[in-house]
C-alpha cells in the first residue's frame, strides 16, 4: 500500500474515537436516505404492480340506484375498455363477540374474480363460489383485528332485518389499500369500519335492488384519457342521477398511498442532507485541526519531494474514507431499515404483493451522494496545505494574536469575569471559524430535534383545539338515513341524556367559477352549545342566518372571499343546486367543511326539517345506556370525540416510531459533534493547557476551561437552534397533505427545555469521556514535544 | 580538477517583518563539490537554515542565483522544485521528523515509492546499522537510532546531495558520533556529496572543507588536508 494510505489509515485508527463519530453521522444520513429511498421504491413498485395485476379502475362513478342496462351504454363510450356495474352501501353490521356496532360498507363482486376489475386478493379462505347464498368476503384488516376466522359469521342489518352470512374469505381489494369509507375519515378504524364482499346477483337480492346498480367502474385503454371520459360520462349520466365522477387520484384509497409516497419521498431526501450537511462540518473542522497540527510533517513531506498535490489528496483521503466507510455502512444499515419500514407500512396499508427489492441505483447514489459531500469539506480543509511555504512550515506556528475581544472592549461585563470564563471568550473570539462552525452544528441539531418533536406538540395542540375547545358534546350519534328533527325529543327522553342538539351532514360540491371542492357541508343549530366555531383570529363565530362559513383552507382552495356567491350541489340528492354567499371563514384542524345554520341547509336541500345525527351530552353513564343507544334501529354509530383521539393516536405509531428514529438519531449526531469539538479544542491546546497545568491549574481547573468553552458553544447553538428548529418544523408541516387535517405550527416551552437539557447532558459526557485527557496529560513529554 | 556540484554566487535572503527587515543572507558565494564532504559552520542566526532552505529548494533567493549540476534552481516553479528536491536533495534534521505512524521501514520506504532510481530499502538499514530495527516505529527508538533512520531515509532514494541541518544537535555525543560516523561512511563509501551545517566546531574537524557563515556572509572557506575520524571528535 502507498504510505500515505497506510499513514491515513493508521492516524485513523489511533484516533477511532474522532473519526468513528463522523462515521456515525454519515452512517446516520445514508442510512435514512438508503431506508426512505427504499421503502419508496418499494411502495411505490408495489403499489403499481398491484393496482395494473389486480386492475384498479381508471374511474369510479356513483349514481342512484339505476339499471343494470346503462352500463352496455357505457362501453361504448370511446376509450372506455371495460365496465363493471355493482352495488356499493354502507350499512351496520354486528359481529359475535363484540358489543358496539360497525358500519360495514357492503360491496357486490362478480362471480368470477379472475377477470374482474378491482379484483380480490384472497389471504385466506378462498373466494366465494357455488352457492353463494349466505357467502360472505372480509377485509383482512377488520378480521385481524376482531380475531375473525373462516366459517366465522357477521350478521350485517339489511332493510332492517339482521342477515347472517358465513365468511368464506379473508380479502384485500386494490381500492381500499387504505380500508376508509371517506376522505372524510382520516384514518382507518379496524374496529369499527370494514368492506364485506357479497355476489353481485345474491347482494342485489338481498337488497331489493333486481337489475339495478348503484355504483360503476370504469377501466381505461389509455389513462392519459381520463379526463376526457370523465367529461363524457358526466354528461351521460347527469338524467340516471349521477352523484360522482372520480378519477383515481380523488379515490380516497388511491389519494391516501400517494400523499404517503410523497411525504417519504420528500423526508427521503430533506433528512439525509441535514445529516451529510452536518457530517460535513465536522470533518471540515476534524481536517482543519489534523493540517495545523501536522504542520511540521507536511514540511517534512515537501522537503522529501512529495508534491503539495500529493499531500493535498493524502490529507482529502481522511474525509473520503469517512464518507466510503460511512456511506457502505449506512447503505447497509439503510437496506435493513428501509425493509423494516416497508414491511411496517403493511401494518396501515393492504399491499399483498409487497415487493421488497434493494435498489443497487439508490445505493450508489447514496454513496455517491456521500463522497460529494465528504470530498468538497476535506477539500475545503486540506487546501490550506497549498498556502504552506516549505520552509515555514519546519518552523513552529507563531502564537496566534491573542487580544483582548470586542465584546471585552465594548461591554464592561465581559471584562468583569473570572479569568477562566475571559480565556473562555477569547479563545472563541480567537478561533473564530471553529466556533461558528460548531455552532452551526450545534443549532442544527438542535434544530432537527425540535422541526420533529413539535410535531407532536402541534399534534397535541390539534387535538385540544378540535376535540376539546370546539366539541363539548360527549357523543355523537349519527343515523342511518334521515330522521326529522323531532327525534331529538325522543333522544330527550332517555334519563341519562341531559341535553341533545340535532346536527346534519351532507356532501356537496362547493363550485367558484371553475374552481370547485367536494366537501361535507355541516349543519348546526345557531348558538350551538356543542359545536363551537371560531373565526381566525380565535373569536367565536355563529352561523345564525344566510350563507356559509367555510375553513379556511376549503375557501383558499376554492379561492372565494367572504362576500362571494358559492354554487352549492348536493351529492346527495342529485339535481339540488342553490347559491349560497360565502359568509366568513372558520379556523377548523381536521377536515375541511363548510357550515351553515341547520334550518338553512335543510332549505338548500329543499326539504323539511330532517337531519342525520345528533349531538348529546350526558348526565352519567349507566353502563348499558350507551348499547341501548346504539341498538336503537336508527342508530348507526355513537362516538365519541374520545375515539377520533384513539383511533388518530393508532395511526400516529408510525410517526411516533419516525420521529423516534430521528430523534434518537439526532441526539447521537449530537453526542458525536460536541465529543469532537471537545477532544479537537484539549488536543490543539495540549501545550497552552500543560503549561497552565505546570503553573498550577489542577487538573480540574484546565477541565472547567474547556467546559466552558462548550457551555458557550453549546448555548449560543441553542438560542441559534430554536428558531431554526421551528422554521424547519414549519416546511415539514407544509407536507401535511391539507384536507386531511392542518396541523398548526405550536412548540410548547416543554420541547425547547428538552432540547436544552439533551445538549446539556452532551456537553456534560463529552467531557466526561475527555477528563482522561486532561488529567493523564504528560506535562514533560507534551512540553518537550516541538508543537 | 573536482566537479562543481552545486555554485552559489551572490545570494542574499532579505525578510520584510512589518516594519523591520531583516537580511538573513549577504552576498554569499560558494561551491559544492561532487563526492566532498563540506560543514557550513556558524553560530545561530548566521542564516545558515535560510542558506540551506535555498540550497535545499525549500526557498528562493532575493538576489543572486543557484545551480545545480549548470541548471539554475532558482527559477524554478513549485512543481520544478518538488522534483528537484525528490530527485537530487536528501534532508536530515536536527529533530529526525520521522513520521510517527510510519516503522522505521515505512519510512524509508516513504521516499524510495516516489523516487526513480531508490537504493534497496533493507540494503540502506543495513548500512545505517538498523536493520534489525526495521519494524519499529519511531516511538519506540531512541533519539540517535531514530536520526540514523532519518539518514537512511535520505540516502534510500539515492540523490545526489545530502543536506543535514544539525544532525547532532538534539543528541548526546556518544550517540551523536555514531551518526556522523554513518554520514561519513556514506560520503565515502557510496561517494555521496554530504553538507552539514552546524554551530558545532567540533565537526569541522572531519570535514574535506568548512564554510565559514557570520551575519549572513561567507567569513571563510577552508579546506581541510586530513580529516579526522568522527569517533575523535569531541564536544
Amino acid at each position: 500500500m502507498n504510505k500515505l494510505s497506510l499513514m491515513t489509515l493508521r492516524d485513523i485508527k489511533n484516533n477511532k474515537g474522532q473519526y468513528m463519530a463522523v462515521i456515525l453521522v454519515v452512517v446516520i444520513g445514508i442510512a435514512l436516505y438508503n431506508a426512505s429511498y427504499m421503502s419508496y421504491q418499494n411502495l411505490k413498485t408495489s403499489t403499481e404492480f398491484y393496482y395494473e395485476e389486480y386492475q384498479l379502475p381508471h374511474l369510479f362513478i356513483r349514481l342512484n340506484k339505476s339499471p343494470e342496462s346503462i352500463v352496455k351504454s357505457i362501453e361504448r363510450v370511446e376509450g372506455v375498455s371495460r365496465v363493471q356495474g355493482r352495488m356499493v352501501l354502507d350499512v351496520p353490521m354486528d359481529i359475535p363477540g363484540y358489543e358496539g356496532k360497525v358500519e360495514a360498507r357492503v360491496v357486490s363482486v362478480p362471480p368470477l374474480n379472475d377477470d374482474a376489475l378491482n379484483r380480490v386478493h384472497i389471504e385466506a379462505g378462498r373466494y366465494i363460489s357455488g352457492d353463494y347464498q349466505g357467502m360472505a368476503l372480509v377485509e383482512k384488516q377488520f378480521m385481524d383485528f376482531h380475531g375473525l376466522d373462516i366459517g366465522s359469521a357477521v350478521s350485517p342489518i339489511i332493510n332492517g332485518k339482521s342477515i347472517r352470512l358465513s365468511v368464506q374469505g379473508k380479502a384485500v381489494s386494490p381500492e381500499y389499500i387504505y380500508p376508509v369509507p371517506s376522505a372524510q375519515e382520516a384514518m382507518p378504524d379496524n374496529e369499527r369500519f370494514t368492506i364485506l364482499y357479497l355476489e353481485h346477483g345474491f347482494m342485489q337480492q338481498l337488497f331489493g335492488y333486481e337489475g339495478m346498480v348503484n355504483d360503476i367502474v370504469v377501466g381505461l385503454n389509455d389513462e392519459s384519457e381520463v379526463e376526457t371520459v370523465k367529461k363524457e360520462l358526466e354528461d351521460m349520466l347527469k338524467h340516471y342521477g349521477l352523484i360522482s365522477v372520480i378519477g383515481r387520484k380523488d379515490q380516497v384509497s388511491y389519494m391516501m398511498m400517494e400523499n404517503e409516497l410523497k411525504q417519504l419521498e420528500s423526508m427521503g431526501l430533506a433528512y439525509p442532507v441535514i445529516f451529510l450537511l452536518i457530517g460535513s462540518i465536522v470533518i471540515y473542522m476534524l481536517l482543519l485541526r489534523l493540517v495545523d497540527n501536522q504542520r511540521r510533517q507536511i514540511g517534512v513531506l515537501m522537503a522529501l519531494g512529495f508534491t503539495k498535490r500529493a499531500i493535498l489528496f493524502h490529507y482529502l483521503g481522511y474525509a473520503l474514507f469517512v464518507g466510503l466507510a460511512g456511506s457502505m455502512l449506512g447503505s447497509l444499515a439503510g437496506v435493513w431499515l428501509g425493509g423494516a419500514l416497508t414491511r411496517y407500512y403493511l401494518v396501515y396499508f393492504n399491499i399483498p404483493v409487497l415487493q421488497v427489492k434493494t435498489y443497487i441505483g439508490v445505493i450508489a447514489a447514496g454513496i455517491l451522494m456521500s463522497l460529494a459531500f465528504c470530498g468538497i469539506a476535506g477539500l475545503n480543509a486540506a487546501k490550506r496545505v497549498l498556502k504552506i511555504a516549505p520552509p515555514e512550515a519546519m518552523r513552529p506556528v507563531a502564537p496566534a494574536g491573542g487580544k483582548k475581544w470586542w465584546g471585552e472592549r465594548m461591554l464592561p461585563f465581559f471584562g468583569r469575569m473570572g479569568i477562566t470564563w475571559r480565556l473562555t471568550f477569547r479563545n472563541m473570539w480567537r478561533n473564530k471559524k471553529r466556533t461558528i462552525f460548531t455552532v452551526s452544528a450545534i443549532a442544527m441539531t438542535v434544530g432537527l430535534m425540535i422541526s420533529i418533536l413539535l410535531m407532536l406538540d402541534s399534534v397535541d395542540y390539534l387535538f385540544d383545539k378540535a376535540f376539546g375547545d370546539a366539541l363539548s358534546y360527549d357523543y355523537k350519534v349519527v343515523f342511518t338515513r334521515d330522521m326529522p328533527q323531532g327525534i331529538i325529543n325522543d333522544l330527550s327522553e332517555f334519563r341519562e341524556i341531559r341535553y341533545a342538539e340535532p346536527m346534519a351532514e351532507y356532501p356537496f360540491k362547493l363550485k367558484n367559477g371553475w374552481r370547485e371542492e367536494d366537501a361535507m357541508v355541516i349543519g348546526i343549530q345557531d348558538q350551538s352549545e356543542m359545536y363551537h366555531l371560531t373565526d381566525l383570529s380565535g373569536g367565536r363565530v355563529d352561523v345564525s342566518g344566510e350563507g356559509i362559513l367555510l375553513s379556511d383552507g376549503l375557501a383558499r382552495d376554492l379561492g372565494v372571499k367572504p362576500g362571494d356567491i358559492l354554487k352549492l350541489e348536493s351529492l346527495y340528492k342529485p339535481g339540488v343546486e342553490q347559491e349560497v354567499i360565502v359568509k366568513g371563514f372558520v379556523e377548523q384542524y381536521m377536515g375541511s367543511n363548510g357550515f351553515m345554520e341547520l334550518g338553512k341547509l335543510n332549505s338548500t336541500m329543499g326539504e323539511g326539517s330532517t337531519i342525520n345525527s345528533a349531538l348529546i351530552r350526558i348526565r352519567y353513564n349507566s353502563g348499558a345506556f350507551l348499547k341501548e343507544l346504539e341498538d336503537m334501529p336508527f342508530v348507526r354509530s355513537v362516538r365519541a370525540p374520545d375515539d377520533m383521539v384513539r383511533q388518530y393516536n393508532e395511526y400516529m405509531d408510525l410517526v411516533y416510531a419516525y420521529i423516534g428514529v430521528i430523534v434518537t438519531l439526532s441526539c447521537i449526531m449530537g453526542f458525536a459533534i460536541i465529543y469532537n469539538t471537545t477532544t479537537i479544542s484539549i488536543m490543539e491546546r495540549k501545550r497552552e493547557l500543560a503549561s497552565l497545568r505546570i503553573m498550577g491549574f489542577t487538573s480540574n481547573k484546565v477541565a472547567e476551561l474547556i467546559f466552558n468553552e462548550n457551555t458557550a458553544v453549546s448555548v449560543i447553538g441553542l438560542m441559534v437552534g430554536m428558531p431554526l428548529g421551528r422554521a424547519m418544523g414549519a416546511q415539514i408541516l407544509k407536507n401535511v397533505p391539507e384536507d386531511m387535517m392542518s396541523l398548526p405550527l405550536v412548540v410548547y416551552p416543554k420541547t425547547y427545555m428538552l432540547a436544552a437539557a439533551t445538549v446539556a447532558l452532551f456537553v456534560f459526557l463529552a467531557q466526561l469521556a475527555n477528563m482522561r485527557r486532561i488529567s493523564r496529560m504528560d506535562l514533560v513529554e507534551v512540553m518537550k514535544s516541538r508543537e | 580538477m573536482e566537479k562543481v556540484l552545486l555554485k552559489a554566487e551572490n545570494l542574499s535572503k532579505i525578510y520584510n517583518m512589518g516594519e523591520v527587515t531583516v537580511e538573513a543572507l549577504r552576498d554569499a558565494s560558494f561551491c559544492i563539490y561532487e563526492g566532498e564532504f563540506v560543514v557550513i559552520l556558524g553560530p545561530s542566526g548566521s542564516g545558515k537554515s535560510t542558506l540551506l532552505n535555498i540550497v535545499g529548494g525549500m526557498d528562493t533567493p532575493t538576489l543572486g542565483k543557484v545551480s545545480f549540476k549548470g541548471r539554475e534552481i532558482n527559477g524554478m516553479n513549485d512543481n520544478e522544485l518538488t522534483r528537484y528536491r525528490r530527485e537530487n536533495i536528501g534532508f536530515i534534521f536536527q529533530f529526525y521528523n520521522l513520521l510517527p505512524n510510519l516503522t522505521a521501514r515505512e519510512n524509508v520506504e516513504l521516499v524510495t515509492d516516489i523516487s526513480s532510481n531508490p537504493l534497496d530499502v533493507m540494503d540502506v538499514l543495513d548500512k545505517v546499522g538498523l536493520r534489525d530495527r526495521a519494524d519499529h516505529f519511531p516511538s519506540q527508538m531512541s533519539g540517535g537510532e531514530q536520526q540514523r533512520i532519518a539518514v537512511a531515509r535520505a540516502v534510500a532514494k539515492n540523490p545526489e546531495m545530502l543536506l543535514c541541518d544539525e544532525p547532532t544537535g538534539a543528541l548526546d555525543n556518544i550517540t551523536g558520533r555514531v551518526v556522523l560516523r554513518v554520514l561519513r561512511d556514506i560520503n565515502r563509501d557510496m561517494g555521496k556529496t554530504v553538507v552539514v551545517i552546524t554551530h558545532n566546531a567540533a565537526i569541522a574537524d572531519m570535514a574535506d572543507r568548512v564554510v565559514y557563515l557570520s551575519n549572513g556572509r561567507i567569513a571563510d572557506i577552508k579546506k581541510i588536508d586530513n580529516p579526522i575520524d568522527p569517533e575523535r571528535i569531541e564536544w
